[in-house]
């Protein structure tokens, strides 16, 4: 008699996921989804609003991402009112992104992933956390709370708030950077890029001595998306580039024109909807997103240490790298270019300036933003009528774009590791893990109030409960 | 003795803004020992502030439709994995604190009653009241401590 297995909800991501496994008569994995259960309406309730209001509201979606949606939001209201920021104020932005990337990144790995692959998926959960990895490593875990700290400083020292700032606004914002913050900001690198490069050097032994587990733990193909600036690894502003799961090309476009490029299938079972390369239409054209995304799809990397690493990352396979492990030493990647970009931006002889904002305000009726969150490409796209009232608003967020390939992780690994007749707290950790290496955010993605304890539970071939697990 | 004084919650989601309204209003009495911090929840970074403090005294509202009253618990260092993984919960940044620094002040939490979480900010009358109470019981842990 088939069963399903429930996991509810997902532990250590963002948000709130449940996993149903299907087991068929001989207890064997048939098939997985991750649900996301959770329904919040930002699209919605934001109609009526004025457009200026959307880069304080949207950051509500999240608490820990709220400065992607802050500056993808007020992106899409500079296109609106077509205010186009001075440069010193584009450059403030994409310092506030640095910051958000380095603490949201550092925290990720060190955090959240570090307990899976330091202290091992079949480790007790009760040490598998943040205080057993203290316990193992405690020079890395102190190190940790630097790097989150100092991402969370820019934020704060920038906007005045760690999150949900009234910062950035159409056309610029609202207040400048002064001298003494940009010099701490400097004060802080050296001592930051010093940090993750220890963590690239933790994941990359992690990487190398556990090889076999790397290419059978969620490893598929499939295309890729994410931004580039002449090619380069861009995370704040420039086209959109696509390429399939051979690493052609398929697109490079404007940001604004995502719509002739992405479109979003439904399915009845979650509230989470699954974009797609419209042209190939689905499931053809599946694509993952966020860092190993954005590095399969770059040429290279401005900055010179995280460019350096990169050429070791594209050395690893002849097209697009494609373990789902793979995303951990590409996001710290990222996190070191963040950290160098963020002395670039420190040093920029405009970073000071109080040439801020452009205060035109020609309300055309539609504007996109779009921006390089964490964890992968967001739009914010808004519709008003004549006077900037918000009539229509579409929200296609970083988690979202991955929706299929967590799927996918997790239908993988539960095949690979999950023994329905002998049930274990390590395989259902396994198949945690593998949505952990996408890093979601499922608060962003369903625009999500809501707990988080785990449960598992085991239906039979006609839906009996059988069995139920749950963690908190 | 050094106190820190943590008021956090979403001052947006009216009553949940309490803390902040409790740290506002001790901030303006100037009370020389004690050092305060706003926050919208609590994250593993405020271990490396927390550690060099005696005592600290986190202010958040009180969820629980059963909520009576004010009440003042103390809290033990003890890391449970947070649903949110964003956010901690006191006793899982003490245990982080004790684990990163060997540093285990004396915590207590201050719990006032919400009623009301609707978008808005501003406390409703009742929550506004034990705030009141919230704020004079925390002057008074600091005095007993000087």
């Amino acid at each position: 008699m088939g069963r399903k297995l429930t996991i509810e909800p997902i532990t250590r991501i963002e948000g709130h996921a449940r996993v149903t496994i299907h087991l068929g008569d001989d207890g064997q994995v048939e098939r997985s989804y991750m649900h996301i259960d959770q329904f919040r309406g930002f699209e919605k309730f934001s109609e009526g609003r004025m457009y200026y209001e959307m880069p304080v509201i949207t950051p509500r979606i999240c608490g820990i991402c709220p400065v992607s949606h802050h500056l993808a939001s007020v992106k899409a209201c500079d296109d609106l009112v077509g205010a186009a920021p001075p440069r010193p104020a584009s450059l403030l932005r994409e310092l506030l992104h640095m910051g958000q990337i380095i603490q949201s990144h550092s925290m990720h790995f060190f955090y959240l992933a570090a307990p899976d692959l330091l202290l091992g998926f079949d480790a007790d959960p009760a040490i598998r956390n943040v205080v057993g990895i203290i316990e193992a490593n405690p020079e890395l875990a102190l190190k940790a709370v630097k790097l989150r700290k100092y991402g969370q400083e820019i934020i704060s020292r920038l906007s005045g708030r760690r999150i949900h700032m009234h910062w950035a606004v159409p056309g610029g914002v609202s207040r400048s950077l002064s001298q003494e913050n940009r010099d701490w900001m400097l004060g802080q690198v050296d001592e930051t890029v010093g940090h993750i490069k220890d963590g690239i050097s933790v994941i990359k032994n992690w990487l190398e001595a556990n090889q076999d587990v790397v290419r059978e733990f969620a490893c598929f193909s499939s295309g890729y998306m994410g931004m580039v600036n002449d090619g380069a690894l861009e995370l704040y502003e420039g086209p959109v580039r696509l390429i399939d799961r051979h690493g052609k090309l398929l697109e490079e476009f404007d940001a604004r024109d995502y719509l002739d490029y992405v479109e979003e299938r439904v399915e009845d079972w979650t509230y989470l909807k699954f974009p797609y390369y419209k042209k190939l239409g689905w499931p053809d054209g599946v694509y993952r997103v966020a860092p190993l995304g954005r590095l399969n799809v770059a040429d290279r990397i401005s900055t010179p240490l995280a460019n350096e690493e990169f050429g070791k990352f594209k050395a690893l396979s002849d097209g697009p790298v494609e373990p789902s492990l793979y995303y951990h030493y590409a996001r710290l990647i990222e996190d070191l270019y963040a950290a160098e970009r963020t002395r670039e931006l420190c040093e920029d002889e405009d970073i000071l300036s109080g040439d801020i904002l452009d205060t035109r305000t020609q309300i055309s009726g539609e504007g996109v933003g779009c921006i390089e969150a964490p964890r992968g490409t967001l739009w914010h796209h808004y519709w008003t009528d004549d006077y900037g009232v918000i009539t229509g608003v579409n929200l296609i967020v970083a988690t979202g774009n991955n929706n299929w390939a967590m799927n996918r992780a997790v239908s993988l690994v539960a095949q690979r590791y999950v023994d329905g007749d002998n049930l274990t707290e390590g395989m259902l950790n396994r198949v945690e893990a593998a949505i952990r290496c996408y890093d979601p955010c499922l608060s962003c993605s369903t625009h999500a109030l809501g707990q988080m304890p785990l449960i598992l539970e085991l239906y039979d071939a006609s839906g009996d409960l059988v069995d139920r697990m749950t963690r908190s | 003795m050094r106190v820190l004084l943590i008021g956090y919650g979403n001052p947006s989601r009216g009553d949940d803004g309490v803390g902040h309204y409790v740290v506002k209003e001790i901030r303006e009495r100037a009370v020389r020992n004690i050092s305060t911090l706003t926050l919208c929840q609590l994250g593993p970074e405020l271990a490396e502030t927390v550690k060099d403090y005696d005592l600290v005294v986190f202010v958040d509202a009180q969820v629980s439709q059963s909520a009576e009253g004010l009440s003042v618990v103390p809290v033990e260092a003890a890391y449970r994995p947070s649903a949110f993984t964003h956010v901690m919960s006191p006793a899982s940044l003490l245990a982080l604190t004790k684990a990163l620094y060997q540093k285990e002040p004396q915590a207590f939490i201050v719990a006032v009653p919400g009623y009301d979480f609707d978008f808005g900010t501003g406390l409703c009358d009742e929550t506004t009241k034990w705030a009141e109470a919230a704020i004079e019981r925390i002057l008074e842990m600091s005095r007993e401590r000087e």
